[in-house]
């Protein structure tokens, strides 16, 4: 089974081709905000690298967030693109669980988030940076996430760490001083979601229609009230 | 004073332009941005919706007059675009739900009066003249009232 996988929920963009398990392939780059314009010849890039043919790959894999806004759309269009003029399907893929699955290795047997892959007894909490003075975040164990991904102030979320885990992800990064303070828990300072972990993680998944798979925005503000109307009022 | 008012800005801030048409908004972008040391030619972005100058800072320039719908203000992603330098939304009063609470809001009223949206029952009597209103939301304005009164001070007249 060949995967061609997408992050793109961060400051970076990153495509992988996996066979089965294995990492044929993987190409990152640092892009603030040029993730359009990096992840196609970035796609074609590790092709070539793979030696892979993109007529070979069975499926598409991208990251769906949380995470930004336009980057988010760059890859779910791109992959969506792809898997359409293919057909082949998309397996989406948590952002927050790709984070988390950098240090639960997730190439583990059975449950992605194994327990003796992790080195510490503790749990991961994988945050990434939301804009506007917030961040996304969500807490891993052994057995998978604790509830749903949630967001709020760096200030709040940081109270939901508890000792022993092992913080990491752009938002924890941004907010290093209020990150770092959490009592007997690690922050790893440079983890970014890999393209590679996306490909992993979505093995054993089931995969979906391109236009099935949507992106994750967890804020979107409530924008229904036509402006115009508004405005004359 | 727009120009001068450019001096008082930082990285991240947001300020909303709000006016009638010919108000005189995108004439105000043109000072600010002057005042930024943009030396390209700033035009209304009502057709583009975002222009991005290269000043001191970076300025964001948006004209939000042609959306129809507060949902399409979710594609500009603002969040992003306030990252990095100042950020001048004209029509901003429209999209304001979505716009973080933080903002200096600068309304250009025709005419002299300086009561908040009333027109003047006589009309406006002189064309040329328009009323300046610094409306400071959120805590991050708050903190600079002064400072902002010292700089726009000479343009200052009595109520």
């Amino acid at each position: 089974m060949l995967t061609l996988a997408v992050t793109s929920s961060t400051g970076v963009v990153g495509v992988a081709i996996t066979r089965d398990r294995e990492v044929l392939s993987e190409c990152h780059v640092v892009t603030d905000r040029r993730h359009a314009e990096e992840l196609t010849p970035m796609i074609r890039e590790a092709l070539g690298f793979a030696g892979v043919g993109l007529d070979e790959i069975d499926r598409f894999a991208v990251d769906v967030g949380p995470g930004r806004f336009t980057g988010l759309r760059v890859g779910l269009a791109t992959v969506r693109t792809l898997a359409f003029a293919k057909h082949k399907p998309v397996v989406g893929v948590s952002s927050l669980e790709v984070l988390a699955a950098t240090v639960l290795d997730p190439s583990a047997k059975g449950s992605l988030l194994s327990p003796a892959a992790t080195k510490s007894e503790g749990c991961v909490v994988a945050v990434i940076d939301a804009r506007r003075s917030e961040v996304f975040q969500q807490r891993f164990g052994p057995d998978g996430p604790f509830g749903e991904p949630s967001f709020g102030s760096p200030q709040n979320m940081a109270r939901l760490v508890l000792p022993g885990d092992v913080i990491l992800g752009d938002g924890a990064d941004r907010y290093a001083e209020i990150y770092g303070a959490c009592d007997g828990a690690t922050h790893r300072i440079g983890i970014e979601p890999l393209a590679a972990n996306v490909a992993r993680l979505s093995v054993g998944r089931p995969a979906q229609e391109g236009p099935q798979v949507v992106p994750v925005y967890l804020r979107d503000p409530d924008v229904k009230v036509n402006i115009k109307t508004r405005h004359n009022t | 004073m727009a120009r001068a008012f450019a001096g008082c800005v930082r990285d991240g801030d947001l300020i909303v332009l709000s006016g009638d048409l010919g108000a005189g908004k995108t004439c105000f972008s043109q000072g600010f941005g002057a005042g930024l040391g943009v030396k390209e030619r700033i035009t209304s972005p009502t057709f583009t919706l975002h222009n991005q100058y290269r000043g001191r800072l970076i300025l964001n320039h948006l004209d939000v007059y042609r959306l129809d719908d507060l949902e399409e203000t979710l594609d500009l992603d603002l969040p992003e675009m306030l990252e990095t330098g100042v950020t001048i939304i004209e029509w901003g009063e429209q999209i304001d739900p979505t716009l973080p609470s933080d903002h200096l809001t600068i309304r250009i009223l025709h005419g002299s009066s300086t009561a908040l949206g009333e027109d003047d029952p006589q009309g406006p009597v002189d064309d040329d003249l328009r009323s300046i209103v610094f409306e400071f939301n959120g805590p991050i304005w708050l903190a600079r009232l002064g400072q902002l009164e010292a700089v726009i001070q000479p343009w200052e007249v009595p109520c």
